[in-house]
């Protein structure tokens, strides 16, 4: 008698346990998704911002921005932080166009290291891939000035011909009607950006970890622009997967999380930075 | 006499076309996004970006949103701010009575008290976050106003 009660006790308990832990994981889960798609917005009613939000190329701002931010909280050795050109040929345009995006990303970096030579070497290398998307001839001029203003170290100016390149870009494929070219370029710059800030954040001291994402929104952001891609892009299992890995990012820096002030850790960090990394490489490996 | 007479309509013709060319290019330059608007609008952000960035030691950005405001219309841009940077917010409207009410709302949606400086259709906001993330921008007709606004806005940091 004294076993039998003893086994029901259990098994309310095993039974309570668990419905506890349902409960406790299902709002977590909700929560996730809804963070992305609608977030809490305390003085703006929900029907209004849900009518009138737009979209804009001045919401995603330029790495420069970035960077110039994470360089206010500590002495960063930038150069440390440059990645090689490629030695294959990318499958495809819109992998094309990721990299071209990602030497952008490399262009503001080596900017920020006022280093000259590597702005030229850049230069170079964006106006190849720009050949291979048909727009070498489009971005000549701006590559001429970039350079011009890169010998000078007329830095500012050099950051203003960089982000008039990407947005000449844009322009023209939008025009040609690859709108989705010039979105794939948008992310490449933004993937590669947010991969340099995860190893800066790592490699230094910072008070504000949720910088090394770009802030709260910065990847959902990245995951609109790619759920936006046209049907022919979203078959590309490259692009499934990299949904995958930046949702698992977001899911990480979700804005309630860092709003609450939860304190992250190199843990996060580097988690984050791996699985960018990842995004970055699918796109760029060798076919 | 028929001479005189044919004059005579010729002329009332011509009277009547000049009234009407006069009345469309009238309507023209008063529609929003007249050409002339969307110009008035375009160099009221320029000026101000070139003067802030000379001032201030400010960075402009090579991208613009740029739209009609109709009454009872509102339009929210999302912005990314990064803590540690300033910015300012420069907006250019369709002519130089123009106003508009613009609102910046922080990464958890509560409005940042800022005020801004306007003058003769042109819009400055400084905003300096202490939070990097999605910042909200809402931009309207001024309460009572119903006549719709061109408006070009960009913004600046350092």
């Amino acid at each position: 008698m004294k076993a039998r009660d003893h086994r029901a006790l259990v098994v309310i308990l095993a039974l309570v346990t668990g419905v506890i832990a349902i409960a406790q994981n299902e709002p977590e889960n909700e929560d996730d998704n809804e963070a992305r798609t609608k977030p809490t917005l305390q003085d703006i009613p929900a029907e209004q911002f849900e009518k009138s939000l737009i979209e804009s190329d001045l919401s995603l701002p330029t790495p420069a921005e970035l960077f110039d931010a994470l360089a206010k909280q500590t002495n960063i050795r930038w150069r440390s932080y440059y990645r090689d050109p490629l030695t294959h040929t990318l499958a495809n345009r819109s992998n094309t166009a990721v990299w071209l995006g990602a030497r952008l990303a490399d262009t503001y970096l080596a900017m920020e290291a006022r280093d000259t030579q590597q702005v030229r070497n850049l230069s170079k290398d964006i106006q190849a891939h720009a050949r291979n998307l048909g727009m070498g001839e489009k971005t000549e001029a701006r590559i001429i000035r970039l350079d011009a203003f890169a010998g000078e170290q007329a830095w500012t100016g050099a950051r203003f011909e960089v982000e008039s390149l990407q947005s000449e870009l844009a322009i023209n494929l939008r025009a040609m009607r690859d709108k989705d070219l010039a979105e794939m370029i948008l992310i490449g710059v933004w993937l590669r950006t947010l991969e340099i800030t995860t190893l800066v954040v790592n490699a230094e001291e910072f008070e504000d970890m949720v910088v090394c994402v770009g802030g709260i929104g910065m990847v959902d952001q990245l995951l609109d622009r790619l759920e936006k891609l046209g049907p022919g892009l979203q078959k590309d299992p490259i692009i499934g997967a990299a949904k995958s890995q930046l949702e698992r990012v977001s899911r990480i820096w979700k804005g309630e999380k860092v709003l609450s002030g939860r304190q992250y850790g190199d843990d996060e960090v580097k988690e984050t930075h791996t699985r960018i990394s990842t995004v970055l490489n699918y796109f760029v490996r060798k076919p | 006499m028929n001479h005189r007479r044919f004059s005579l309509i010729m002329v009332v013709l011509a009277w009547v076309c000049s009234g009407l060319t006069a009345q469309d290019t009238g309507e023209a330059a008063d529609a929003p996004d007249s050409d002339e608007r969307k110009f008035g609008a375009r160099s009221r952000a320029y000026d101000l970006e070139f003067s802030v960035s000379a001032a201030g030691n400010y960075k402009r950005r090579d991208t613009y949103w740029e739209g009609v405001l109709d009454a009872d219309d509102t339009v929210i841009i999302p912005l990314q701010l990064f803590k540690g940077n300033d910015y300012m917010i420069a907006i250019g409207l369709g002519s130089k009575e123009n106003v508009v009410a613009v609102t910046a709302f922080n990464c958890a949606g509560k409005v940042m008290p800022l005020i801004p400086d306007e003058q003769e259709g042109r819009l400055l906001l400084p905003v300096s976050p202490n939070q990097s993330g999605a910042h909200f921008l809402r931009l309207r007709l001024r309460n009572g106003v119903t006549t719709p606004v061109y408006a070009v806005m960009t913004y600046l940091y350092r």
